[in-house]
């Protein structure tokens, strides 16, 4: 285990409706070495409902319950301050009933109708803890699958649940701070990228604004110091995070 | 020996108030062979046992021994034995002597003392020097140059569990043969327990009441969350962490009544005792609920001034009413009735003294009449010598004291009558007086009291002597009244009408904030404060299940290793069985010369001419089978295993028991047999001693034996012959 967040990540993941997940060879091949599975627990009794991440070099091909991948996760090298972060913006998700009767409310495919949902209204931080945010979060997982369950069509809805998650998780990471490269076919399901400050003066570089205020804002950022600068790309992160979470 | 070390050989055994001999019984041994016979219960196979309890200080196992009531004393010593034995043995060089005594509590440090040569040890030490200095295996009890009869007697009759036990014990496979069936046995038990815990957790479910209560807790807290928003609550809030958002309320409703100091850290309750005694004082402290008090205060005061006054009016015109009644009633001034009274009591005291006066002279006309009528005859006064007409004064004198004197003093008591009438009629007028002037008096105090300010010319006016004595007075006072009286009951309505102002001013304000204030502070109690204690309750469920979750996973882990435990047991069991044959494989080949030539020599039996020993694992356990061989058709098995005669397999057992007591892998130089040919013929017998004349010459054999030819054959064989001697009462002689 890990505190510290790791540069580079590549996620599988896996939920399921059931406490058995089936992990293939290409799978594991996919994420090897150093990438993750990233499995949602839903067991009470596991502290969840919750995000593992498994390290891909402690996994084995073939079928997983819940137990095992719990504790899989207490091995070496799994990134404690990432999923920590991770299952906080997901959880929040989850429990902010608001944000999810403005989703089930949007036309069209689930795809545009989360995104739309992520972009124009985060959901609300809640600032329950322990035992009594894991009981919410149960009950408002069950919630929002038995919604789902109606609002598409046929049996699709443990697949479109895995859709969902999967975008929320995403979503997760860039308000931890990654840039996200989703794969849309193969294994892994997405890479994730620590944004780091000379990024931010990668994109500072690449920025060309029409607006001439914005343009003389930028050239105000470019002369300033290194010192300086680090400073004020650490308030626009923060600034952004907080703007994610209110 | 294979370090040419001398071998050790027997001189004798003492033994003392144990197994069949009471008192002390020494024996001496004799070197090489010899023969010790004696009839059935003369103690043969207490020497025997007696000999190995000395080396080995272990008690056979064997089944007929094996219980917990045996013991070694002798049972008719009773409780004042002290059993012992003292073997001594030599070597050529030196000697050893080793002392054992016996109790039922050993001591090893005090019950062992053994002397060789000139060192001497004591208790575990000893033990120690004992073995090494033997070559004797640690419990090997039975590989120690003794034969016993239950050991030949197991090994013919017995069950098989019993001749593998006899054989394991001759070749110090002790430990093994019994180590192996307790971990067979803890593979059982672990096992059990494998089986116990797996149904445990595949049935049970020790979890699933958790999960249960979870849900129900998790549901309970919906449906006051519900509540809650029913009664007011918003959604976001409600959703909150109640202690947060109680708080939050409170601070807010604390800000909109402009209350500071709102507590930090408070709990719900706490923060809601705080809110609720500051809106109370805040409720009776603003400029509305003041205001209204004051008002309140002097409206209640004017009004108790008008009741007082109305009451003092009434009070008033009643005395007034009594007074004018009074007047006319009489006199009414008091002075002038207090001078009746007087006048009255002159009147009597004059009265009283005019009838002493009449009475004196009563007297005086009475003592003269007596005089008078004890001088009928005179003519003028004795004293004075006035003439007088005696009978016509004495007529008179008599007429006066009975008519006149009587007639005033009637008069006198009617005077007196009146007198005391008029002075209480003036007397009870004064009272009367006096009494209406007091009320009045205190009408008059109670109203100036009253008053108060209120009418200061009337109050000029209250002179009570004039109220009393004058009627205008007392009507002018009753018209100012009514003024007074007018005047407070306007002022109380007006203070009325300024209260209703006041009251509807608080009322708004009341209404407006304070109770705005108290529903807030209502819904935090009523509805958060259940929140925060179902929260509380989740929390405290939460840690108990992961305890319980914590101690499942252990179980599980408990259960795993007593799976693998169970599996490593019986492989260990496996591996020491397969080690004892293999151990007893090996010493039966080196042995195995040895043991044929000698059940050769003992049978006699040209079908056979050899005999070897099968060993086999069953059931974990090592099993051995005798059997016979012929070099020219190699080992019969079980074919012959059946046809072997009790006798033949009486001396195959026989040379087995003597090969394996004597190896070359110890230092004894004795072999000791109790009663080796039973279970045999005359010629086996017969052949049985020949064989044993025939041992290394260098070896004791000392044959103990109840069978008269048998000593007769070893005799002859060239044994030296003795007896035990006779019994006789418990004793030998």
């Amino acid at each position: 285990m890990t505190d510290a967040l790791p540069q580079n990540v590549r996620i599988e993941v896996k939920s399921s409706r059931t406490e058995d997940f089936t992990l293939s060879r290409r799978d594991i091949k996919g994420i090897t070495p150093n990438g993750h599975a990233a499995v949602l627990l839903k067991s009470r009794h596991l502290k969840g409902p919750r995000w593992v991440l498994v390290p891909a070099h402690v996994l084995s091909p073939g079928a997983v319950n819940e137990n095992q991948l719990s504790q899989l996760t207490e091995e070496e090298g799994a990134p404690t301050l990432l999923v920590e972060k991770l299952n906080k913006s997901w959880s929040d998700w989850v429990l902010d009933s608001g944000v999810q009767d403005l989703f089930f409310k949007q036309p069209g495919a689930l795809k545009e109708a989360i995104e739309w949902c992520l972009k124009n209204h985060p959901a609300r931080p809640s600032r329950f803890q322990g035992s009594v945010r894991e009981g919410k979060l149960s009950r408002g997982l069950r919630g929002f699958q038995s919604r789902l369950d109606q609002h598409v069509k046929g049996d699709s809805g443990p697949k479109q649940e895995g859709f969902v998650h999967q975008h929320l998780l995403e979503d997760a990471f860039r308000q931890a701070g990654y840039q996200v490269t989703n794969n849309n076919i193969g294994v892994p399901d997405f890479s994730a990228t620590l944004v780091a400050e000379h990024d931010m003066t990668g994109i500072l570089e690449a920025w060309s604004p029409e607006d001439p205020t914005l343009r003389q804002m930028r050239e105000q950022i470019r002369g300033l110091n290194d010192e300086q600068r680090a400073e004020l790309f650490e308030a626009l992160r923060e600034s952004l995070t907080f703007k994610r979470s209110v | 020996m294979s370090d040419g070390r001398n071998r050790w050989r027997l001189e004798s055994i003492t033994i003392r108030d144990m197994l069949a001999f009471q008192g002390e019984y020494r024996r001496e041994f004799e070197p090489g062979l010899q023969v010790i016979s004696a009839s059935n219960h003369t103690g043969k196979t207490s020497i025997t046992m007696a000999t190995l309890w000395c080396i080995t200080g272990q008690i056979p196992a064997l089944a007929r021994l094996n219980k917990s009531s045996f013991r070694l004393d002798n049972r008719h010593v009773g409780s004042n034995a002290e059993p012992e034995a003292r073997l001594v043995m030599t070597d050529g060089n030196q000697s050893m002597v080793i002392n054992r005594s016996y109790r039922p509590r050993p001591n090893l440090d005090e019950d062992l003392t053994v002397e060789i040569g000139d060192a001497s040890y004591t208790g575990a030490d000893a033990q120690e020097q004992l073995f090494e200095t033997l070559g004797v295996k640690t419990r090997s009890i039975e590989g120690c140059g003794v034969v016993l009869q239950d050991s030949h007697l197991a090994l013919i009759t017995g069950k098989e569990t019993d001749r593998n036990q006899v054989i394991s014990d001759m070749l110090g496979l002790y430990n093994l043969s019994r180590l192996v069936p307790v971990l067979v046995d803890q593979s059982k038990e672990v096992k059990s327990f494998h089986e116990e815990v797996s149904q445990y957790l595949d049935h049970a479910d020790p979890l699933k009441k958790w999960e249960e209560r979870d849900d129900q807790l998790a549901s309970e807290l919906s449906d006051l969350e519900n509540q809650a928003v029913d009664a007011g609550l918003t959604a976001e809030g409600v959703l909150e962490d109640p202690d947060i958002t109680g708080h939050d309320m409170i601070v807010s409703v604390a800000d909109d009544l402009g209350l500071k100091d709102v507590p930090e850290r408070s709990t719900i309750e706490e923060g809601v005792v705080w809110i609720r005694q500051a809106l109370g004082k805040l409720r009776t402290s603003s400029p509305e609920a003041t205001e209204a008090a004051k008002v309140d205060r002097e409206k209640r005061k004017q009004g108790g001034a008008l009741s007082s006054l109305k009451d003092f009016r009434d009070r008033f015109s009643n005395l007034h009413d009594d007074l004018a009644v009074e007047s006319q009633g009489g006199e009414m001034d008091i002075e002038a009735l207090l001078a009746q009274v007087t006048s009255g009591d002159r009147t009597l005291a004059a009265n009283n003294n005019t009838r002493g006066e009449l009475g004196k002279e009563k007297e005086l006309f009475t003592v003269a009449y007596s005089h008078l009528l004890s001088c009928p005859d005179g003519e003028k006064c004795p004293l004075c010598e006035t003439a007088i007409d005696l009978t016509k004064l004495t007529l008179n004198m008599k007429s006066r004291i009975e008519v006149s004197v009587a007639e005033e003093l009637e008069q006198l008591d009617r005077d007196d009558e009146l007198a005391r009438n008029k002075k209480r009629d003036a007397e009870e007028r004064v009272e009367t007086l006096r009494a209406l002037k007091r009320t009045l008096k205190d009408l008059v105090d109670d109203l100036v009291e009253d008053l108060d300010g209120l009418a200061p010319a009337l109050v000029a006016r209250l002179d009570v002597g004039l109220l009393f004595a004058d009627v205008q007075a007392r009507t002018y006072v009753a018209g100012e009244l009514e003024t007074v009286i007018a005047n407070q009951e306007n002022t109380v309505e007006k203070l009325g009408s300024k209260l209703e102002e006041c009251l509807e001013r608080r009322n708004l304000v009341e209404e407006d904030r304070y109770q705005p204030a108290e529903k807030s502070i209502n819904l935090v109690n009523d509805r958060l404060a259940p929140l925060s204690e179902k929260h509380a309750k989740i929390k405290q469920h939460g840690e108990l299940r992961d305890a319980a979750v914590a101690r499942n996973t252990d179980l599980g882990k408990v259960n795993k290793k007593a799976k693998a435990l169970t599996n490593r047991l019986k492989k260990i069991a496996r591996a020491l069985a397969e080690h004892e044959e293999s151990s007893a494989t090996e010493t039966f080949n080196a042995q195995l010369p040895r043991i044929s030539e000698l059940f050769n020599s003992i049978s006699g039996n040209p079908d056979y001419d050899g005999l070897a020993v099968k060993t086999s694992v069953k059931l974990n356990s090592v099993a051995y089978k005798l059997i016979a061989s012929c070099s020219d058709f190699g080992n019969l098995d079980e074919a012959v295993g059946h046809v072997l005669s009790g006798g033949d397999f009486s001396a195959a057992a026989m040379a087995l028991l003597i090969g394996l007591a004597s190896g070359e892998d110890h230092r004894l130089g004795f072999i000791m047999l109790d009663d080796p040919a039973q279970g045999m013929d005359p010629v086996l017998q017969a052949s049985f001693a020949e064989a044993l004349g025939g041992l290394d010459t260098d070896r004791q054999t000392i044959i103990l034996t109840h069978q008269p030819e048998f000593a007769e054959a070893l005799n002859k064989a060239g044994a030296h012959h003795s007896t035990l001697g006779q019994w006789q009462g418990g004793r030998l002689h």
